[in-house]
């Protein structure tokens, strides 16, 4: 009866239901192509996870010190909103942290590339830099912090510092990638078309390498705005980072929560606007 | 049109730790302007070698490889360099190959097509490399376009272009150039049979259109014998040339249809001559790995 009619549009999209093709293997368990989106169980634990948090504070289970009730942070975004968070509006906070993340992986990649490219297409630069990125490669930025307060106090430069410090390695390493996974094949037949190294090096090498260093750059971007937050915990007047940690010290767990939630939520929207910037400047990706 | 000498090639590879490869061995070879010739061979007979050593991608142990004009009487001149040959030919009679060159083109097997451009760009690109008006690169892209049946095709990226399709645009963007000669590397490889059987009519009506002198290698036999007016059968160990035909199928194919030359005794009866020299030198090379072992 029912599981014979088509699914409704709706319940596929939920994961409720088998989308057509699915409905017709009769090996799911396994093939994890058959798994269904799950969304409509996504919405129910969303909403659980709220109303918990919605009794447990309005029936104060919970120590508002401990984790602010829902009516009162609505009513902090508001505030924040409207009047900022001492005397830096709200957007003025989140807009430094990004501003300090697209410099820091501006820079790194202004160096990183072409050094990962004369890592890949020159021994002697190999020889000099491979020893240095194998070793920085697995040290944590923010082991780097104290070195760089000794070094540059605790003003924006340090901060930039840091965060090129960063994504250099990461954009070194994926320029690098990118020269190797050239297809020699592609380079001959670009010397055989009358190209000079020059060309082919512009022309060949570049372009094939640019989704290998878009992904650097998306890891840049993620791993800088984690080190940024961090950064502005440690030393920072201002920043999401610097708001959160300040509130904390006033006992402002609703400004904490709100803090972490935005956090969250722009390391999330970084993440789906490069590959939408990727699907669009490189649609070529993984079809050579 | 220049005529295509190699003279007494030999290559030898030394990989660390193991026995050196005499990938080649003592092979000499002349082709005439406007020849077509293809190399069959096992596998590891050296075929992808010698063409890389025709192309300037490799330098050969011994020997030298020679493009000359056969009209004039001047004497020959050796290119050493990649790319040192450009130019050059215009004003000299022979040259020796020492790079790869703009007068050389190659087709590969597959996948080296510039996959961040469109058809047209990837054709243009041999051109744009030697400067040429942009004015002039439309003609030759438009015509281009047209000879291999691509002309609602120009703007497209080519990675969603079909693998027969994909290796029109390789063809023509190796025409593009106006090479003296063209190399290609099982060029028709990863199709499937049937694109294939096109791609060969295709291979024949440009060689009949512009006369160029092409090097075909293949594993194929069928494909050997319809598109070789010569053909060369190699052998390994070392890497040498067994045996050499000259057949009249390629010149047929230009009127007759391709099945029917293909079903005719005298196709069938050098099929199943070169398919059984093959099949003896696979049989030995097996041997010989069964005695090493
Ligand atoms: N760079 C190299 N280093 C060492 N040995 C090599 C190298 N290139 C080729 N060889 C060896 O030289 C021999 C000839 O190789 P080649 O690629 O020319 O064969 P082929 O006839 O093109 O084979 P196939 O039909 O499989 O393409 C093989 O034994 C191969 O292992
Ligand atoms: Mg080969």
């Amino acid at each position: 009866m029912s599981s014979q009619q088509q699914p409704s549009g709706w319940m596929v999209w939920l994961g409720l239901a088998d989308n057509s093709f699915t409905r017709q293997k009769t090996v799911k368990f396994g093939d994890a192509s058959a798994v269904n989106s799950g969304r409509g169980y996504g919405v129910i634990s969303v909403l659980a996870f709220i109303i918990l948090w919605w009794v447990a504070t309005a029936a104060e289970w919970i120590n508002p010190i401990y984790w602010p009730g829902l009516d009162a942070v609505f009513d902090r975004v508001g505030k924040l909103a409207n009047e900022g968070f001492r005397n830096i509006a709200l957007w003025d906070h989140i807009w430094i942290s990004v501003y300090r993340v697209l410099s820091g992986v501006v820079y790194g990649a202004l160096i990183g590339i072409p050094l990962g490219f004369a890592m890949g297409l020159w021994s002697v630069a190999k020889g000099i830099f491979d020893p240095i990125v194998e070793f920085i490669r697995p040290i944590p930025p923010l082991a780097l912090i104290p070195l760089i307060i000794l070094w540059f106090g605790i003003d924006e430069f340090a901060k930039i510092f840091l965060l090129a410090l960063a994504s250099l390695f990461i954009m070194i390493i994926a320029a690098r990638a990118g020269v190797n996974s050239v297809r020699v094949s592609k380079v001959h037949a670009a010397y055989s078309l009358g190209a000079s190294k020059l060309q082919v090096l512009l022309r060949v090498i570049l372009p094939n390498a640019l989704p290998e260093i878009f992904t650097g750059l998306r890891t840049a971007m993620g791993v800088c705005w984690g080190t940024v937050v961090a950064a502005e915990l440690v030393a920072a007047d201002r920043g999401i980072g610097s708001m959160i940690m300040i509130a904390k010290n006033f006992l402002n767990t609703d400004i904490v929560v709100i803090g972490i939630v935005i956090i969250g939520l722009i390391g999330f929207a970084i993440e789906i606007l490069m590959r939408m910037l990727e699907r669009k400047l490189i649609p070529w990706r993984g079809k050579g | 049109m220049k005529a295509l000498s190699i003279q007494d090639i030999s290559m030898v590879f030394t990989v660390p730790g193991g026995d050196p490869v005499r990938a080649l061995d003592h092979v000499s070879l002349d082709l005439q302007p406007g020849e077509l010739m293809s190399v069959l061979g096992p596998s590891g007979c050296g075929k992808t070698t010698l063409l890389n050593i025709i192309a300037g991608f490799l330098s050969p142990t011994a020997g030298q490889v020679v493009l000359q004009d056969p009209q004039a009487n001047g004497g020959a001149s050796v290119v050493t360099g990649p790319g040192a040959d450009r130019g050059m030919i215009a004003d000299t009679d022979a040259s020796v190959v020492t790079g790869p060159g703009a007068e050389r083109g190659m087709v590969f097997q597959q996948g080296a097509l510039f996959e961040w451009l469109t058809v047209e760009k990837n054709i243009a690109f041999g051109p744009k490399m030697a400067g040429k008006s942009s004015a002039d690169i439309k003609v030759t892209v438009e015509h281009l376009l047209e000879t291999v049946g691509l002309q609602d095709f120009g703007k497209k990226p080519v990675y969603q272009l079909s693998g027969g399709m994909q290796q029109r645009v390789a063809l023509a963007r190796c025409l593009a150039n106006d090479p003296e000669v063209i190399l290609m590397d099982e060029p028709l490889g990863a199709l499937d049979a049937l694109t294939r059987e096109k791609m060969q009519g295709l291979v024949l009506q440009l060689w009949d259109e512009t006369r160029k002198t092409i090097i075909l290698i293949t594993h194929s036999v069928e494909e050997a014998l319809f598109l070789g007016e010569r053909l060369i059968v190699m052998a390994p160990r070392p890497g040498r040339i067994e045996r050499e035909y000259r057949l009249p199928f390629a010149k047929r194919g230009l009127n007759e249809s391709p099945r029917e030359i293909k079903a005719s005794p005298d196709f069938i009866e050098k099929r199943e001559e070169i398919l059984s020299m093959i099949w003896e030198m696979e049989e030995e090379i097996m041997g010989q790995a069964g005695d090493a072992a």
